[in-house]
This record gives structure tokens, C-alpha cells and sequence, in this order.
């Protein structure tokens, strides 16, 4: 039993890896911020649900496991905020950004 | 071998690969040629250091550093937040521009400038002035009707 968690748990830790790791290339890989973004909450969303789900399983059910799902929680709370408010930032400043669309609401 | 042997060894492979990583984004958040390329490597930092002390907690066995993590996390997402209302402002009070929608839009004619179209006031629909009027009517500036978003103003 214990090793069955044990591959489970190494299962989840390396699909996590592995999205961590296709960030970091994307990061460095696409040439414009918006791009970018993309790349990165790709990590922050599936890869530190994958890597604290591992531990999770191996830890078991108890309060420091419920605390580090908190933290997932809190990460897909403030992870789309945090993007949006850097595209923003990106969209307002960057006076060579290229054609990009812009939506205008009448109620804004 | 037992099995928690195993699993220590497989948690600090991933703090080894983690580490790795976290190098390669620092060498974007130095080359980021733009301040939201910066800000991204150090968002993405943040995430790998907050597995990091997670997977910390299981590898020693320690509940508090959990605690550590929720705190990095908000800490985190504060320093982004903080981040791109500085830099916004900076970049709006260097411009002389209020508000958020002028700016996009002054941004919109460095693009149109840039594309060759130059639109000017006169061509634009009137929706547009419409829309422009009642912005400014909210943020209290007196304007001649003319577009903030001009970008003959600008080049003083």
C-alpha cells in the first residue's frame, strides 16, 4: 500500500516537473510579454496543482495537507488577477506592441 | 530499501530540478527587454519557490512551513500587484495622461501611427467622441474636444 501511494505520488510530481518545466522554456522561448504570460500561468495554475497534489497523497488527510491545498486555492484565485493586471500594464506601456484588438464597452 | 527512503530521495530530485529551473527564469527576468517581461520571471520565481518550501515541509517532516507558504503566496501576489500600479503610474505621469482608458487608447494611436493609418480627430466616428467626452466629463479634465489620444500632442 505504501507503495502504491509512493508511485501515485511520484506520478504527480513528474507531470508537475514537466509543466514547470515546458513554463520555463516557454518564458524563454516566445518573443513578446503577452506570450509570455501564457507560458507562465501555465505553471502557476496545473503545475503547483500537480506538484501539491503529490504530496498531498503521500502525506495523507490531515491539517498541513488542507493548508497546502489553501494554497492552490489561493493560487488560482490570485494567479489570473496577477496575469491580467501585468497584460494590462503590457497593453497600456508597450508602444511597439504590434496589432492587438482592443473590446470597448459603452459601460466600462 | 524502505519506502520513505525512496520518496525522500525522489522529493529532492524535484527540489534539484526545481532549483535548475529557477535559474533559467532568472536569466529571462535579466534579459526581459520590457518591465512586464521582469515582472513575469518573478511572478513564475515566486510559484517554483513556493513548491519548493512545499515540498520542503514533506521532505523534513515539518507542518509550519506550510504556514511559510501561504504567506510567500500573498506575499507574492502583493508584490505583482504593487509592481504594475508602479510602473503604470510611472509611465502615465511621464506621458501627462489620467485614466486607464485614455492611456490604452493613446496606445492605440502609436499603433495606428506605426501601421501608417494615422487617423486623426476629424475621421473619427461618433461613438468614439462620444465615448471620449464622457470620460473626460467623469475625470473632471477640460478639454478643447479634441483627442488626448492625438498624437500630434504629444511631441513637444
Amino acid at each position: 500500500m505504501e507503495w502504491v501511494r509512493l508511485i501515485v505520488s511520484a506520478v504527480f510530481l513528474l507531470l508537475g516537473l514537466l509543466v514547470f518545466i515546458s513554463a520555463a522554456i516557454g518564458v524563454n522561448k516566445f518573443k513578446r510579454a503577452l506570450n509570455r504570460i501564457h507560458a507562465a500561468a501555465l505553471g502557476d495554475t496545473l503545475g503547483i496543482l500537480f506538484m501539491i497534489l503529490g504530496l498531498v497523497v503521500w502525506k495523507g488527510i490531515s491539517f498541513a495537507s488542507f493548508k497546502l491545498l489553501l494554497v492552490v486555492l489561493f493560487f488560482w484565485l490570485a494567479s489570473p488577477v496577477a496575469g491580467h493586471m501585468i497584460s494590462r500594464l503590457e497593453v497600456m506601456t508597450d508602444e511597439d506592441l504590434g496589432e492587438i484588438e482592443v473590446d470597448h464597452h459603452e459601460d466600462l | 530499501m524502505s519506502a520513505d527512503a525512496v520518496y525522500q530521495v525522489i522529493l529532492m530530485g524535484c527540489m534539484v530540478i526545481l532549483a535548475i529551473l529557477i535559474l533559467v527564469s532568472i536569466i529571462r527576468s535579466v534579459k526581459g527587454p520590457k518591465i512586464a517581461d521582469r515582472i513575469i520571471a518573478v511572478n513564475m520565481i515566486g510559484t517554483m519557490i513556493i513548491v519548493i518550501i512545499a515540498i520542503l515541509s514533506v521532505y523534513q517532516a515539518e507542518d509550519y512551513l506550510t504556514d511559510v507558504c501561504l504567506i510567500y503566496a500573498m506575499v507574492s501576489f502583493l508584490a505583482v500587484v504593487v509592481l504594475t500600479k508602479v510602473y503604470t503610474g510611472i509611465y502615465l505621469e511621464r506621458r501627462g495622461i489620467r485614466g486607464d482608458i485614455a492611456a490604452i487608447e493613446d496606445n492605440l494611436g502609436h499603433q495606428d501611427m506605426a501601421a501608417g493609418r494615422k487617423k486623426g480627430p476629424e475621421e473619427q466616428t461618433g461613438a468614439e467622441i462620444q465615448r471620449r467626452q464622457k470620460v473626460e466629463a467623469e475625470e473632471g479634465i477640460q478639454t478643447d474636444g479634441k483627442a488626448e489620444a492625438n498624437p500630434e500632442r504629444r511631441k513637444k
